[in-house]
């Protein structure tokens, strides 16, 4: 079990009491207000865990929270930030996705950066040349993608994280680069 | 992304993140993270700049290359007025 699952059960009271007191500022849009009194989620010890190989013999794998979905062959992520239980998505985004199909359904940040350059905030070119020169082993061929703004981590921890270990297993991923946007 | 960051480290994969905002980042301990000035939806360096986006992500894997411990952070330093 994921050290982090034993800590949930302290954090889910807090949480339920937070959403109670947070409803009344989310429903006027005040988010401030709402993640000034978030009970922030801390698990039980430091897991570590060091890289086996060199950076240049190592197969990295890609995780961005930044809500990408491909237009016309895949379904948008659910809008905005989730607070029951069900399960998070995620979209698999091969290295030759058309960048032209690129569709950000993440509504917390700013996406004039992303439509002018993608490897601003999914870095797939750089890391593609990073490859070819050596510098990295290789990249998986699919990046995982999830979405920002979950309040709740229990469906995070419980479902999500097991899915992107079992992923990133299956593509014989051997180190994560995790890129927020 | 920190708990992403401890989920996949607990089950033996080694992990870094890039954070803007430490803030959010920092509380639930990710394991290693570089800390950039740099803005949301930029995360990893300005439109076509691809000297910034490369050294982001050179930074990144000098940490896992390079950390001994939980807790490892890389952070640019802040420019005093």
């Amino acid at each position: 079990m994921n050290q982090d699952e034993a800590a949930l059960a302290d954090w889910q009271p807090r949480f339920a009491e937070w959403v109670k007191e947070a409803g009344p500022f989310l429903a006027k849009g005040k988010a401030k207000e709402a993640f000034a009194i978030y009970p922030w989620f801390s698990g039980e010890g430091d897991p570590f865990m060091s890289l086996a190989k060199p950076a240049s013999q190592t197969r990295f794998g890609l995780i961005t929270t930044g809500g990408y979905s491909i237009e016309g062959e895949q379904e948008p992520f659910r809008a905005g930030p989730s607070f029951d239980d069900t399960a998070p998505e995620i979209r698999t985004i091969p290295l030759d996705v058309d960048r032209k199909k690129l569709r950000i359904d993440h509504m917390g940040y700013d996406h004039r950066f992303a439509k002018e350059d993608i490897n601003c905030n999914l870095p797939l070119d750089r890391l593609k040349e990073m490859e070819e020169a050596g510098e990295i082993g290789s990249l998986a061929p699919e990046t995982q993608v999830v979405m920002g703004l979950q309040p709740n981590v229990t469906p995070l921890i419980q479902h999500l994280i097991p899915e992107l270990v079992s992923r990133f297993k299956s593509d014989s991923v051997e180190a994560a680069l995790l890129v927020p946007s | 992304m920190s708990l992403i960051s401890r989920g996949l480290e607990s089950e033996g994969i080694p992990s870094v993140l890039v954070s803007v905002m430490p803030a959010l980042s920092s509380p639930a301990r990710p394991p290693r993270q570089l800390i950039r000035r740099l803005n949301m939806g930029a995360t990893v360096g300005r439109p076509g700049d691809v000297e910034q986006q490369r050294e982001t992500l050179r930074r990144m894997i000098a940490l896992l290359e390079g950390a001994d411990s939980a807790g490892a952070v890389d952070r640019d330093e802040v420019k005093k007025a």
